[in-house]
């Protein structure tokens, strides 16, 4: 379950920038991602070639060209976050704002396929065997063949909840003491 | 003594209505050092034992981790540091947000079931450590087991069993929350 952390947490982050910036911010990003992902296509990152160069070539796989790609889309993507956390104006509706937070956790989902694959998806990665599976199911925790886990899902909701609830909370007004004295 | 799980029930109610006194944003505060209790007691308690352990083991001629009163001892500090953490977090404003709630029944309702997941994960954590070291509160007479069919039930919905892989995520989310709201 604590592989899911990450996840999570990805999840959870965007979810909140795109509830406090709204659809528009979610949409740049959306728009940043996929300009990323296509200059810094695995063996394509500039950072990568220049690393090369420098170490010579020889030292440097294709596994961790691919990780130097992954490295800086992630430092551009974090920087827009940046960007729009700080500069971004918020939501006109509450409309608005429940559609940013809709379209944040699609583009978290978007940055966790990128950066944590084997997450979301193992199967690609490690074909499991008839015994690997037997072996998993066994763990303590392990949700039962075709039954689905609601834990994060719960765990999700309570996250919305809070959010929600901390966003009802009234500013306080000052007390008559406060005024007598100003 | 009656069923554990009365008891339960009984204290979320309590810190339902507490909850209702003191407003969420206050009791929201609660909850951020109530789960960086828990994950204090997760992650370092049994490091903290185990220290304790080895240096007082010296002077006392022997581990009291391997000795008769291991549980009660256990039992004693687990529940000792995460009281005290919980009564600092309940002295004072702590992390308390800045405001009120929302007037009407609105507001009192959200005040009651933040004070009540407050209750849940106070009595909770405390029955869970009781059910880890075997119940050392049945010498004071105040409990004594077999469980009832209800209270077996409800031991997987325990905070700690729950939240446990999630805690490090609720509490850096609370502080998020707290400081960009």
């Amino acid at each position: 379950m604590s592989n899911y952390l990450p996840l999570a947490t990805i999840l959870v982050l965007s979810a909140l920038v795109g509830f406090r910036r709204g659809v528009r911010g979610q949409l740049l990003l959306t728009a940043v991602m996929a300009g990323g992902w296509l200059a810094l296509g695995p063996g394509g990152s500039p950072l990568a070639a220049e690393v090369e160069k420098m170490t010579g070539g020889s030292i440097i796989s294709a596994a961790a060209r691919g990780g130097y790609s992954i490295f800086l889309l992630l430092v551009i993507i974090l920087f827009t976050y940046f960007l729009l956390w700080r500069l971004g104006s918020p939501p006109e509706s509450i409309r608005g704002a429940l559609i940013g937070t809709l379209w944040g956790l699609a583009n978290g989902f978007l940055i966790a396929l990128t950066v944590l694959p084997g997450t979301l998806l193992p199967s690609l990665l490690t074909p499991i065997t008839v015994g690997e599976k037997a072996v998993e199911a066994m763990k303590p925790g392990a949700t039962a063949p075709g039954g689905f886990n609601l834990r994060p899902i719960i765990i999700g909701g309570a996250f919305i909840l809070i959010i929600l609830a901390v966003r009802a909370i009234h500013p306080r007004r000052p007390d008559l003491g406060d005024l007598f004295r100003e | 003594m009656g069923a554990l799980e009365l008891l339960w029930f009984a204290l979320i109610i309590v810190f339902a209505f507490v909850g209702i006194v003191r407003g969420y944003p206050k009791e929201l505060g609660a909850t951020t050092s109530i789960l960086v209790a828990l994950l204090v007691l997760t992650e370092w308690g049994g490091k903290i034992l185990l220290g304790l352990d080895a240096q007082l083991g010296g002077l006392l001629g022997g581990s009291f981790l391997a000795g008769p009163y291991s549980n009660p001892i256990q039992a004693a500090f687990y529940l000792g540091l995460f009281i005290a953490m919980v009564f600092i977090s309940y002295h004072g404003e702590t992390l308390a947000f800045r405001g009120d709630p929302p007037p009407g029944p609105l507001g009192v309702a959200m005040n009651a079931v933040n004070g009540a997941v407050n209750g849940y994960l106070i009595s909770g954590t405390i029955w869970y450590y009781l059910d880890r070291f075997d119940y050392p509160i049945r010498f004071l007479g105040l409990f004594s087991p077999p469980l009832t069919n209800l209270a077996k039930a409800l031991l997987p919905f325990l905070p700690l069993p729950i939240l446990e892989p999630y805690l490090l995520l609720f509490v850096v989310f609370l502080i998020l929350v707290r400081v960009f709201r």
